[in-house]
């Protein structure tokens, strides 16, 4: 090393984008788990995906829904940009995970650079930024957004936000001709945010709120004006975006939510909204301290609020309450502190379409829909350290703490990292890690099948039941078990037992007579007296 | 005359006044150790509750003493820092480490081994009270001496590795001698106290040793004369071969004491393998371990009057961790966790040391923020595990399953999570744990005859018989124990083989007069079927009821 040498901030900076990349590298390994094998591959077995098997002409893309034909998945999602980059990466590497997930590294990277660059424009403090950058980079409800190739909605919806959101600032400062150009980058990349992933649309507010916030830093007084700016903008590409979508989506006629996916979908709002209430919460626990992360945090998971009567609804009601008050104050101190300001609006701004509160979507709550809100803890943490109090051990204090969240979160993404590997991995370890989760025992339950661990298979599936007792397909998978380990009556049992109970996809009606009709013929033919 | 400007005493001076610190620590060790009292009582918990009348006998109460003894543990090891004149933040950042290192949540969260908290807490109370009694006039000074000798008896009574305490009080009193008068001669000055302060220690020792003695002879349980294999396969092993692999699993412990992040509840024969020769590529890591630990050995001693707080923790580690490495004599387990919690404060002696010296560099900037940086992210990542651990120890079901994910080289872990699987009713799932097992340690005799039983069960017989003759060949943990389990079973896969003469045969062997299994019970109903079974040749089934006649009066089942 030279005499004298001092890290520069590039190297700090290169420091930032390291210590992810050798965090994430195991990820390279892992191959296409969950959705990825639908959504994502090409080709899987006899299963085919046209659109990403075979190039097609990039405006294509626009007419497509983000689900496959035929897929039990919600056909009403719309992410052209995504599945385009699927087809890209499929026509150069074909169907091998390592690229799939090269990708998703290098985009979560770009990310990292631009939320450093989002927060210099905010903040004189490089090392501030360079913290928040880290932060930002190292929190561990990330790992399943890179460790799933899916993912990539996510990331590149905040990659294209973040530039857009970047342009929009240089635009602002631009008083020549080259301010025309910035306004068109913004708005390109606006655009593709918006077709990467729906969640984006929340762009179309937050661009405008971080601009006043960053008037607002330079000058607390500056009347809010920009509004008028941004408008008009914004306005074009939503108006433009939901008219592309509604196009696409024409014929879709919207998958039900079923009860695995969401079991406070049919309930009323005053159930629906304080159990949506209390996962939100809960969520934003998890943005603070991401170290309990699941795949699962579906049915069995998160409690179920059943109205006033139920303690809990209090309970929510409170947290509400306190959300409020925090808004409120947030939105009150909005030039004292523009920083706290835009930290509450993109975590609430980001959270809230996908929170199960204004309307009940097909999940209770997925880590990945946290990506772009946990911005706001990386904007907290630079506040923070440009409010640190006067105390000698305050620096020491902040340091040690800081240290031990980001060597948690490190830990964390190790861990997580090779539960990713593939499905099996996936859920020998969640049922481990969320023994209530129903979707989790069924998934580990076909597992045991393939392998004719029957008993095994039984007991999950038990487990299962009794958490969701009422539900028609758990009763269909118990009765094919139990016809295995030879109890046939116990299966027919099940299987009339799962046609009274409820049942979201039809498919398992017909499924469950037929299994029903097979068992009972099994039956006569056991009880027939030999000739 | 104007009056003195003085600084406002702000919330963080209150907050981080030193008076708070301790029990800050104490307060932040508590909440994460808190979610334990949800856990219940896993592996030998509950026949430890029932045989100690000092534990509760529910399974809160025990997790909260367990939890009252970790903080007391947390509270002595500062006293300890402090009275080596460590600063009050040495001691503190020293207490923190300990109170959270990962490796001590096997020791906390598993009742079975709390016996080791009971005996720091003992040992360390006897090592202040020794050296308080020396610094001390009069009667006081007797009347510690006499305190301390009791201390020292039950903390040597609570668990055999208190036995550390002895050598590590001759260090801790030489390094406060150095610390207070560094030019001092070697010895300290000869007088009549001096004969006092022996007995202090010695006549406790004595008194252990005699009612060793007197429990061996008058043939009581005193600890586990059978060492089992599958927990230390060192005790079957001489010479190069012992202390080769012993050096190594030292290796393990220290690198583990610094970096305590990966933690399984076994460590058997099949995690450390036994090196036979120093062509084994372990042998070389075991040379690295055997150098490592001379190193602070020579290091220890040769900075025994400048830096007596390292010679302590030197010390301190060398001396707990190589009266139970096997070097000296066998113990019952090859390594285990919840044994290295006296260690440890080797450990927080080291950071309390280093945070003095960082504290004292002259514009030290980089150096402080990089030791900051450096116990914040270890901190974190130590209190991660605990709270990932302690969820784990909630029974016996949760602990074996995973730990069979996380030590997929243990033969016994692979056969706990069998035996879990068995009580569930899994047969397949537990056969292929035993099939795993076997595979890792195919000299285990018990591993073969649990998988010959769950073999039976499957309806598998043929399969059954060649894994229960397997167990004839194994190795440990010897046949004798489990003969009459293992003929019983053979016999009865011989019956579902139709294979009658060897059947009877084993049957005649598997007629013990005490035990009444399952095996046992199946094969009388099968030995009765077989008699009533007109098919079978007569002079068997003859021979089958006469062993059976003369069995069946002295045969009384468990009520």
């Amino acid at each position: 090393m030279r005499e004298g040498w001092k890290p520069t901030g590039t190297a700090w900076l290169f420091l930032v984008l390291l210590i992810p990349t050798l965090l994430y590298l195991p990820a390279l390994r892992n191959e296409f788990t969950w959705d990825d094998r639908v959504v994502a591959m090409g080709r899987d077995g006899d299963w085919v995906r046209p659109e990403v098997d075979e190039l097609l002409a990039p405006w294509s893309y626009f007419a497509l829904p983000y689900w496959p034909k035929g897929n039990a998945g919600d056909d009403k999602l719309y992410r052209p940009v995504t599945i385009l980059s699927f087809a890209l990466r499929h026509a150069l590497f074909g169907d091998a995970p390592l690229p799939a997930h090269l990708l998703n590294l290098i985009l979560h990277l770009l990310a990292i650079l631009l939320v450093f660059r989002f927060l210099r424009a905010l903040s004189g403090s490089e090392v501030a930024c360079l913290l928040g950058a880290l932060v930002f980079g190292l929190h561990a409800i990330h790992s399943e957004v890179i460790a799933g190739v899916v993912g990539r909605s996510e990331l590149l919806a905040f990659d294209f936000g973040l530039l857009a959101l970047l342009a929009a600032f240089r635009a602002t400062d631009s008083h020549t001709r080259s301010r025309l150009g910035w306004l068109a980058l913004s708005s390109a990349c606006l655009f593709q945010a918006f077709a990467s992933k729906e969640n984006a649309l929340a762009f179309a507010l937050f661009l405008p709120i971080a601009s006043h916030a960053r008037a607002w830093r330079q000058d607390p007084a500056r009347p809010a004006l920009l509004w008028r700016q941004w408008f008009p903008l914004v306005l074009i590409h939503t108006i433009g975006f939901l008219l592309l979508r509604n196009e696409a989506l024409a014929g879709a006629q919207g998958n039900p939510i079923t009860w695995l996916e969401n079991p406070w979908a049919d309930l009323s709002p005053l159930a629906r909204i304080p159990s949506a209430l209390i996962a939100w919460d809960y969520a934003l626990l998890l943005s603070f301290f991401p170290f309990d992360l699941a795949v699962d945090h579906g049915p069995g998971s998160l409690p179920t609020v059943m109205g006033p009567a139920d303690a809990l609804f209090w309970l929510a009601a409170l947290i509400a309450t306190g959300m409020a008050l925090l808004v409120l104050r947030a939105i009150r101190y909005r030039r004292r502190a523009p920083l706290l300001f835009l930290a509450l609006a993109i975590w609430f701004g980001f959270s809230f379409i996908t929170s199960n509160i204004p309307f009940a979507v097909n999940l209770v709550l997925a880590e990945r829909s946290y990506f772009i809100p946990s911005l706001a803890l990386s904007l907290l943490l630079v506040w923070t350290i440009e409010h640190l109090p006067e105390h000698r051990a305050a620096p020491a204090l902040a340091t040690t703490l800081l240290s031990a969240w980001i060597g948690m979160n490190a830990f964390t993404i190790l861990e997580r990292i090779p539960v990713w590997k593939n499905n099996q991995t996936l859920a020998t370890y969640e049922v481990v890690n969320r023994p209530d989760s129903v979707r989790m025992r069924i998934v580990v339950a076909q597992y045991c099948l393939l392998d004719e661990r029957n008993q095994e298979a039984a007991n999950h599936l038990e487990h299962a039941i009794e958490i969701a007792p009422h539900l028609g397909r758990l009763k269909h998978d118990y009765g094919l078990v139990l016809e295995k380990l030879g109890r046939l009556a116990d299966a027919i049992d099940a299987y009339e037992e799962g046609l009274d109970g409820r049942i979201d996809d039809q498919r398992w009606t017909l499924r469950l007579r037929s299994r029903l009709a097979r068992a009972r013929k099994q039956q006569q033919k056991a009880a027939r007296p030999p000739r | 005359m104007s009056e003195p400007a003085t600084t406002p005493v702000s919330f963080w001076d209150h907050l981080l006044a030193p008076g708070l610190r301790l029990p800050l620590i104490l307060l932040l060790c508590a909440v994460i150790y808190l979610p334990m009292l949800a856990n219940g009582f896993t592996m030998d918990d509950a026949s430890f509750v029932s045989r100690h009348p000092w534990r509760s006998q529910s399974a809160w109460m025990s997790h909260l003493q367990s939890l009252a003894l970790h903080l007391g543990a947390v509270g002595l090891c500062y006293a300890m820092l402090r009275r080596l004149r460590l600063s009050a933040g040495a001691a503190a950042t020293g207490a923190l480490v300990f109170g959270l290192h990962a490796l001590h949540s096997e020791a906390v969260l598993c009742i079975t081994s709390s016996v080791e908290l009971l005996g720091f807490i003992l040992g360390s109370s006897a090592c202040l009270l020794f050296s308080r009694m020396i610094e001390t006039q009069g009667s006081i000074r007797i009347l510690a001496g006499l305190c301390a000798s009791l201390l020292f008896f039950l903390a040597f009574r609570s668990t055999e590795t208190s036995l550390g305490w002895v050598p590590f009080l001759l260090v801790w009193l030489h390094a406060r001698r150095m610390q207070r008068t560094p030019a001092a001669g070697m010895l300290p000055r000869a007088d009549v106290w001096q004969w006092f302060y022996a007995a202090v220690l010695i006549v406790p020792l004595l008194i252990l040793l005699w009612l060793h003695h007197l429990v061996v002879r008058i043939g009581m349980d005193f600890g586990d004369p059978n060492i089992q294999y599958l927990r230390n396969s060192l005790y079957y092993e001489l010479g190069f071969e012992r202390y080769a692999t012993a050096f190594l699993v030292q290796g393990h412990a220290l690198l583990q004491s610094l970096f305590p992040f990966w933690l399984a509840s076994d460590y058997s024969h099949s995690v450390f393998p036994i090196i036979r020769s120093i062509a084994d590529p372990w042998f070389w890591l075991s040379t690295i371990a055997a150098l490592a630990l001379a190193a602070m050995l020579v290091t220890g001693l040769r900075w025994h009057r400048r830096r007596p707080v390292l010679f302590a923790a030197a010390g301190l580690y060398l001396c707990f961790a190589l009266l139970q490495g096997n070097f000296l004599g066998r113990t019952d387990r090859i390594y285990s966790e919840s044994t290295w919690y006296t260690p440890i404060l080797a450990l927080s002696l080291l950071v309390g040391w280093i945070y003095d010296r960082v504290a004292a560099m002259p514009g030290a900037l980089p150096h402080r923020s990089l030791a900051q940086i450096t116990l914040g992210l270890w901190l974190g990542i130590s209190c991660l595990v605990v709270l990932q651990r302690t969820p784990l120890w909630k029974d016996d079901a949760t602990l074996f399953l995973h730990e069979t994910q996380s030590q997929p080289g243990s033969a016994r872990l692979a056969a706990k999570a069998a035996a879990v699987h068995l009580a569930r009713g899994e047969q397949v799932s537990a056969g292929l744990a035993l099939e795993r097992a076997a595979q890792l340690d195919p000299a285990c005799a018990g591993i073969w005859v649990m998988l010959g039983r769950t073999y039976l069960e499957l309806g598998r017989p043929a399969e059954a018989r060649d894994a229960l003759k397997r167990a004839y060949q194994a190795r440990h943990p010897g046949i004798h124990p489990i003969l009459e389990r293992l003929t019983a079973n053979l016999a009865l896969a011989y019956l579902r083989l139709h294979q009658y003469p060897q059947a009877i045969d084993c049957y005649s062997t598997a007629l013990g007069p005490t035990d009444y299994f399952r095996s046992r019970k199946d094969l009388d109903a099968a030995i009765l079927d077989f008699i009533q079974d007109d098919s079978a040749p007569l002079e068997l089934r003859i021979r089958a009821a006469t062993l059976r006649g003369n069995f069946l009066p002295a045969q009384t089942p468990p009520r």
